[in-house]
């Protein structure tokens, strides 16, 4: 070759100036470019006499001439008698492209620098195919770890066969089985899934493609079964069809809600036994006590009836002390079903008032309503509003003060609720008192006792009532002024009660 | 009217028993006592009493049973039965209903209106 160039050096150059797969020019020792052919055009864009004399730093992205990436080659083909290398390249207008490129410095007879010869090869679509295959790789490795790492077992397995190709070890310690074991296997053969529950499973991922969160029983290499919550998805294993199956252990879990059930149930019945044990003497003490004040065994002198008086009184005490306790349990355990029914309210608090009108009428207190009549029938647990009304105005007339009176009114509220509220011109509630006045027995010091004996929970047992029926309870007071109780309700109480399973 | 009427009370716990036979005796009651269903049931084959009041919750055989037992037997099942309930189970007012009582009264008693219940219940058609 280098005799055909040395005796023809026009052709030479001509076809060298023709190649178009490489930008093959010449810099002078400074690095300003001398020649330029075809294939430099080609893939860096500029025009031969737009680049002529120009320095070749111009190919180097910012990054790299801020480096003196073209100085180190420059240096290095002139230590080493070339520089190679691969890298992001610029174009005339900005764009990058991947060039190899061999920096060769020329020589004159003296051996002296005279410049250098650079050929560049635009190798993007290689580099891009690489990057691809790398990132396909890394996202390969990044899956197998995710799926190794997953807290949840999971296994591969062929879309038809359902032999296993991977499992991972969250899969092996849940279940107790090894690697070797699974993989080439159907969890038929390996006893995990029933052939049932595998066809069942099927039928259901051939309809919709897919399961998510199916609870499913497994048994382990025990023969012990595992509760999972199974998921399976479509998934592609090396341009293969695969089913990515997921397994949760939610065994705990089952036991606990199968201990919570058990409790719930153990509670319920001690509730009810207990109630039955505490009402049996209470029946006594109540019944005797009566027959003797009631002097229907002889006459009593007056120490003796005050005594017995006492005693019932205690008694009466105590029983509604077991009423309210049971109630509260029953509610609050959830066992207490509402019985909702329609009913009008008006009824109900003419009710309530004919019942406690004596007790009112005997501490001189004056009874109000302001009943709006848009407030009609309303579905409701009539035996618990009941309750919430007679707590609400029993208290009014026991925290009252003679000659004082009691507002009842009734509004709606919304179109889904109604307010009921209880006022009375009583003693009232200092701030403390207020931020306890619904704990269970927080009691406050009544001046007026009159029949009723309070237990500390009707308050407690109202609030837990009314938020049984999705309502709410609040209150306000001025002390020395009186209370007023607001309770809203909804006019339709939603049938299923929170806390039922 | 009532002063007259035959009761047999069935009632495990005998201070409660002493207070309901009591009750009914200073009324006028004729009053016979027993402690279980399965005494209830051989004094039965003897007397026949107008109403027969019995607690629910009994050691053995409850007072549900023994209702049943007394309402599908031709000679006994004209005989009123009152039930004594504590209402402590949810549902209890049905199962007494279904049992074939003629009637409940609930525990605590209230000794004042004891015998009218009795009474009402006994002359309800």
């Amino acid at each position: 070759m280098n005799n055909f160039k040395d005796e023809n050096p026009d052709i030479y150059r001509l076809m060298i100036e023709e190649i178009e797969d490489y930008a093959i020019l010449v810099l002078d020792e400074r690095g300003n470019v001398q020649s330029w052919n075809k294939g430099a055009e080609k893939i860096k864009g500029y025009k031969r006499e737009e680049i002529i004399g120009k320095n070749f730093r111009i190919f180097y992205t910012p990054e790299d001439r801020e480096k003196k990436l073209p100085e180190t080659l420059i240096e290095i083909a002139t230590g080493t008698g070339n520089a190679k290398g691969e890298g992001w390249r610029m174009r005339k207008d900005n764009s990058l492209f991947w060039g190899s490129i061999l920096i060769t410095p020329i020589r004159d007879q003296n051996n002296n620098i005279i410049g250098f010869s650079k050929v560049t090869r635009d190798l993007s679509d290689k580099k891009k195919a690489e990057d691809a295959e790398n990132a396909l790789k890394q996202s390969k490795k990044g899956l197998l770890s995710l799926f190794n790492a997953s807290p949840s077992g999971m296994i591969l397995t062929e879309t038809t066969s359902g032999k296993m190709l991977e499992v991972n070890d969250s899969f092996l310690s849940t279940f107790g089985f090894k690697r070797d074991e699974c993989l080439g296997r159907t969890s038929d053969e390996l006893g995990f899934a029933s052939q049932e529950t595998q066809l069942l499973f099927f039928s259901k991922l051939k309809e919709q493609g897919f399961l998510k969160n199916e609870e499913i029983p497994c048994l382990n290499s025990k023969g012990e079964v595992v509760h999972t919550l199974f998921s399976v998805e479509p998934f592609e294993m090396d341009g293969q069809p695969a089913f990515l199956c997921i397994f949760n252990d939610i065994s705990n879990r089952k036991e606990m809600e199968r201990k919570v059930i058990e409790s719930d149930r153990l509670k319920s019945e001690f509730l009810a036994s207990m109630s039955h044990e505490l009402r049996t003497p209470m029946n006594a003490i109540l019944g005797f006590s009566e027959i003797l004040i009631d002097k229907k065994v002889g006459e009593l002198n007056d120490k003796q009836l005050e005594y017995l008086k006492d005693i019932h009184a205690s008694g009466a005490h105590l029983l509604q002390l077991i009423n309210d306790v049971l109630d509260l349990s029953k509610i609050e355990s959830g066992k207490k079903e509402l019985r909702p029914e329609s009913f009008l309210l008006k009824d109900i608090v003419e009710e309530i008032i004919s019942v406690l009108a004596p007790l009112a009428i005997k501490n001189g207190i004056r009874i109000r309503t302001d009943l709006s009549p848009e407030v009609k029938n309303v579905w409701a647990d009539k035996r618990q509003f009941r309750q919430i009304l007679y707590n609400l105005v029993s208290n009014a007339i026991k925290f009252n003060v003679t000659g004082g009176s009691i507002l009842i009114s009734m509004s709606l509220s919304g179109l889904e609720h109604f307010k009921l509220t209880v006022g009375d011109t009583g003693i009232g509630i200092a701030p403390e008192g207020l931020r306890k006045l619904f704990m269970p027995f927080a009691q406050l010091h009544a001046p007026s006792s009159g029949a009723i004996e309070s237990t500390g929970l009707g308050l407690t047992l109202t609030k837990t009532i009314v938020e049984h029926h999705h309502g709410t309870i609040k209150v306000e007071s001025i002390p020395g002024k009186g209370s007023v109780f607001i309770v809203t309700l909804p006019i339709n109480t939603p049938r299923q009660a929170p806390g039922h399973a | 009217m009532h002063r007259h009427l035959q009761v047999l009370i069935v009632e495990d716990n005998p201070v409660n028993l002493k207070l309901t036979g009591d009750l009914l005796r200073m009324d006028g009651f004729t009053v016979h006592t027993c402690r279980s269903a399965e005494d209830a049931i051989e004094m039965l084959k003897e007397m026949l009493p107008d109403i027969l009041l019995t607690d629910i919750g009994l050691p053995g055989m409850d007072g549900l049973q023994l209702t049943r037992i007394m309402k599908a037997e031709e000679r006994t099942k004209g005989m009123k039965i009152i039930a004594i309930t504590a209402f402590a189970m949810k549902g209890d007012s049905d199962r007494v209903k279904e049992a074939g009582c003629n009637g409940y009264i609930t525990k605590p008693i209230d000794t004042r209106k004891f015998t009218l219940e009795i009474l009402e219940i006994y002359n309800r058609p």
